[in-house]
């Protein structure tokens, strides 16, 4: 195993990734880019190019935050040696990504802009009279389309350029990846709507394309990092790609030769205007994490041990336990998951292997700090901007034992993860929660609960909390969907318990409203949330069960003595202050939502309004530090709230809107 | 008036196999429940889950039983049932059972639970067309001759422990059952897993007047009994096996003045988790 001791797990028969074993449906399946350990590219004779951003100072910025100059960090290299951009125009030059560690170069057709870096001079010539090779970490953005018509070529996207003095078209040390050919097939053994590796796109080489093993689709691994390999030998003339560990093309050939001694990256332009004028501006943006050039042929072992430094250095979590999520045999390295084929196969993403079950629930209660100041008065102190506490239990139903175990498994290995930043926490889980909850939640697992049903038949529980949602988002924490986020539209016509925002100047009077009138109705001027007779409400509505609770229990002071009856005094003013929980159960999808999404929005903390049902009828304040919520089927949903009454209310106390718009 | 309509060649078919069925009833049943709110209105009914389908049906077995009808074995997967011109997708074998008495032929029940849709199909088929396959193929049976179905005549059961204490068998059922489970991804109707629960068996059997002492010992007493379901003929076409304890024993006399008595015999069904 790779990282894990076997003390690690409470669940055995995890397997090792091993090419040529095969694997069935919810195996667990330890990852580790290949077993031998990573080299420092400084201990591998012959670095001439080291790119990297271990440290902010390998980069200067221009006065717009722009990246004019990478330094090139390989001992002894020249100042020619570094990548440069001296066009003072702005839509040249990349940036720094803070929150991935990369230098992002755009490409974009509207403002006309390609950025790129490459070296001056006379680049890499004392170098690179012989062998060379190029370790790239890179990822793209997306890959663009291209389709611009049967007979126009699709985009090509670079990743990197080494032709010495090209820097503006790509010759014979170039490598790109080909746009989206859904219309315009150039190469039939590519699918439809995949692309490919290129080595050459000018002329007639566009197309009857080098073979770069055209199987391989890049398309599902764009989003994610690459590690790409170029090793030539100038001798042979053999060239070699890799690209995550697998070997795509393996050719003698003309390409990367001596003539290759520069380097530009970026959304570097291609030869094909006559074509496609459109083939600058929209490729794909890509980002650089580190880049390394040798000026030799490294063994095998030395390519597989600095290709490993790369991805132990860049690829946080992308090590570790997967699932099986059909049978498959790795037959090579292409059922890597960090490769296309092997993440058909193998994922971290729970949701695509298991069903969450009804009867998952959601827990929902306030960090406020309460401050009595006697007679019932008090107020709520809110510690920061994540002031609510929320946790999930997710529910897993239906199980059998090998999918237990395999979740089991699973949850386990989430307190595996490691930080991405030293700052960060580790990393969150990708996962969904459900209805009505928002999935871009940072969901970290905390415990697991399992129970036998039957033989083969499990039910698995994990709680689960979201840590960083905050009351400064004016869509809300956690109840953020278009349904319950939109502006009112006076055009529109409304249903019952539809959810509004509504945007005014008058700043007290902005915020969430809920529709109370009948269904289809255009609200008319007077029935607008701030309309004379409004049909909308930011006041609790939403009745409780018949079978409701609210008890009463005045303060009083009561003296005890030794030796006598005790004494009963009066207890100031506000002697009673409800606190009342309500329970709303078989509530409908809509229902539900527009309940939520009202607890949500008042966050556990802001005051409301509620009439108080028969007998009591009476209006009252109130605010909701707690609630939970349980998704029992499909369109029934159980909420239980907890209210407390609050007196002494002023209006600075209830709202509090933050609406940024861009 | 009453005109009572009588339909004709209406197949019974399960996963495109034409059974020889006597009876098919389908149904529905929903759970809903009202809500009631505070101010004493009735807010809705709300699901509390799914609609569930029963079908069941008795039928004369003219071939080896097929293997989608095993109640306690392992497979938990649906089957395709059709009838009077209703398609249902999703049906899970739920029961099964028969009775054996008399020179009668034996009819098996079977009942199911079934989720989703239920579709438009052809199921009519002219049972008479001596072109047909068979006896269990994709077109259906052939024209079976009657001394091919499940039939008491040479069906038998067999009492392999000799707890039985009577000379003579005056008849005997069988039962196979377990529960359904389903279970289903949030915001669907439709199970993903049907899972079976609560497997078991139990057989009852009438015989004559017990002539064994120890008759009142049957709590614990193991029972072993081998049941022969076969045709007129003789051809076997299921052999069926109850390994459990004697639950009951009864002895009475009817109104024809027969002294009978009965036994019945239960067992768990409890596959080893490694086998499943």
């Amino acid at each position: 195993m790779s990282k894990f001791l076997d003390t690690q797990f409470s669940v055995t028969g995890i397997k090792n990734f091993i090419t040529g074993d095969s694997y069935t449906k919810y195996n667990l399946v330890d990852f580790e880019y290949f077993t031998g350990d990573a080299k420092d590219p400084k201990n591998l004779s012959g670095l001439y190019a080291w790119f990297n951003l271990d440290d902010l100072n390998n980069l200067e910025f221009d006065a717009s935050g722009k990246i004019y100059k990478w330094y090139n960090a390989a001992v002894g290299h020249e100042v020619a040696q570094d990548l440069n951009n001296d066009n003072s125009l702005i839509n040249t030059r990349p940036f720094y990504d803070q929150n991935k560690n990369s230098v992002t170069f755009e490409s974009n057709f509207e403002k006309e802009a390609i950025n790129n870096l490459y070296t001056t001079g006379d680049g890499f010539v004392g170098f690179l009279t012989g062998d060379r090779c190029w370790f790239v970490v890179y990822e793209f953005e997306d890959l663009r389309q291209g389709n611009y018509g049967s007979t126009i070529k699709p985009n090509t996207s670079s990743i990197i350029d080494t032709d010495l003095y090209a820097t503006t078209y790509a010759t014979s040390g170039y490598l790109a990846v080909s746009g989206n050919n859904e219309i315009y097939s150039w190469n039939t053994s590519v699918p439809s709507s995949s692309q490919q590796f290129i080595i050459n796109p000018t002329g007639i080489a566009d197309n009857s394309p080098i073979t770069v093993n055209s199987a391989f689709s890049a398309s599902k691994v764009l989003k994610n990092k690459n590690i790409v390999s170029i090793i030539k030998n100038n001798t042979t003339n053999n060239l070699r790609l890799r690209n995550n560990g697998y070997e795509l093309l393996n050719v003698t050939s003309n390409h990367f030769n001596s003539g290759c001694s520069g380097l530009m990256i970026g959304a570097s332009q291609n030869s094909n205007p006559s074509q496609n004028n459109l083939y600058n501006y929209n490729a794909s943006n890509i980002s650089y994490y580190e880049i390394l050039g040798f000026a030799k042929v490294p063994s095998d072992n030395d390519i597989l041990a600095i290709e490993k430094y790369l991805f132990e250095k860049h690829f946080t979590n992308d090590d570790g336990l997967y699932i099986a999520k059909s049978n498959f045999t790795a037959s090579d390295y292409r059922y890597a998951p960090i490769n296309i084929t092997g993440s058909q196969f193998l994922t971290k993403e729970v949701d695509s292997v298991f069903n969450k079950t009804y009867g998952c629930s959601a827990n929902f209660s306030t960090k406020a700090a309460r401050i009595d100041y006697g007679d019932n008065y008090f107020t709520n102190v809110i510690p920061n901007i994540n002031n609510l506490n929320t946790e999930f239990n997710l529910n897993y139903d239906g199980l059998t034992d090998v999918q237990a175990k395999c979740l089991i498994g699973f949850f386990q290995n989430t307190f595996e993860y490691t930080p991405k930043t030293i700052v960060d926490s580790y990393e969150n889980v990708s996962i969904d929660l459900f209805y009505p909850y928002k999935n871009n939640s940072k969901i970290y697992f905390s415990d697991l609960q399992y129970n036998s049903v039957e033989a083969n038949l499990n039910r698995i529980s994990i709680k689960c909390v979201s840590a960083y949602d905050s009351s400064l988002d004016y869509r809300g924490y956690q109840v953020t969907g278009k349904e319950v986020t939109s502006f009112f539209n006076e055009n529109s016509a409304y249903f019952k318990n539809d959810v509004v925002y509504y945007n005014t100047n008058t700043e007290s009077e902005k915020g969430y409203y809920w529709y109370t009138g009948l269904d289809n109705i255009i609200p008319t001027h007077d029935q607008r949330p701030t309309g004379n007779n409004s049909l909308f409400t930011r006041s609790f509505y939403f009745q409780p069960d018949l079978d409701f609770e609210i008890p009463v229990s005045p303060k009083f002071i009561k003296t005890e003595f030794d030796s006598s009856a005790p004494a009963f005094e009066n207890y100031g003013i506000n002697k009673t202050n409800l606190e009342f929980n309500y329970n709303l159960t078989n509530r409908s999808d809509k229902e539900a939502e527009a309940i939520l999404k009202f607890l949500d929005s008042n966050c556990g903390f802001k005051i409301f309004e509620m009439t108080l049902p028969t007998p009591y009828n009476k209006l009252i304040n109130v605010y909701s530090p707690e609630w939970n919520h349980t998704y029992k089927f499909k369109n029934n949903h159980d909420i239980s709230i907890k209210f407390i009454e609050f007196k002494g209310l002023t209006q600075s106390d209830i709202f509090f809107n933050t609406l940024i718009q861009l | 008036m009453t005109k009572f309509i009588k339909y004709e060649n209406l197949d019974f078919k399960v996963d495109n196999n034409v059974f020889y069925s006597t009876s098919v009833k389908i149904s529905l049943q929903s759970n809903i429940q009202a809500v009631l709110l505070a101010d004493g209105s009735l807010l809705r009914y709300a699901p509390q889950e799914t609609v569930i389908g029963g079908l069941s049906t008795e039928f004369y077995l003219t071939g080896a039983l097929p293997s989608y009808l095993n109640i306690i074995g392992s497979s938990e997967s649906s089957v395709n049932c059709s009838f009077g011109g209703v398609a249902i997708d999703q049906c899970y074998i739920k029961s099964l059972s028969f009775t054996a008495s008399q020179f009668s032929p034996i009819l098996l029940n079977i009942d199911f639970d079934w989720y989703g849709r239920i579709n438009s199909a052809n199921s009519t088929y002219n049972l008479i067309n001596k072109s047909i396959g068979g006896p269990s193929g994709p077109t259906g049976p052939s024209n079976q001759p009657l001394s091919h179905i499940s039939h008491s005549n040479n069906s038998y059961i067999a009492d392999v422990s000799n707890v039985f204490g009577f000379s003579e068998v005056f008849s005997y059922s069988y039962n196979e059952s377990c529960d359904r489970v389903p279970f289903f991804k949030n915001g669907e109707i439709t199970p993903f897993r049907v899972a079976k629960i609560n497997r078991a068996k139990s057989a009852t059997v009438d015989g004559n007047y017990f002539k064994k002492s120890n008759v009142s010992d049957i709590e614990g007493t193991d029972t072993v009994c081998d049941l022969y379901l076969k045709d007129y003929e003789n051809n076997l076409l299921n052999m069926f096996n109850i390994s459990g304890k004697i639950e009951s024993r009864s002895l009475n006399i009817d109104v024809n003045g027969l002294l009978q008595s009965t036994l019945s015999i239960n067992q768990r069904v409890a596959p080893l988790r490694s086998t499943l």
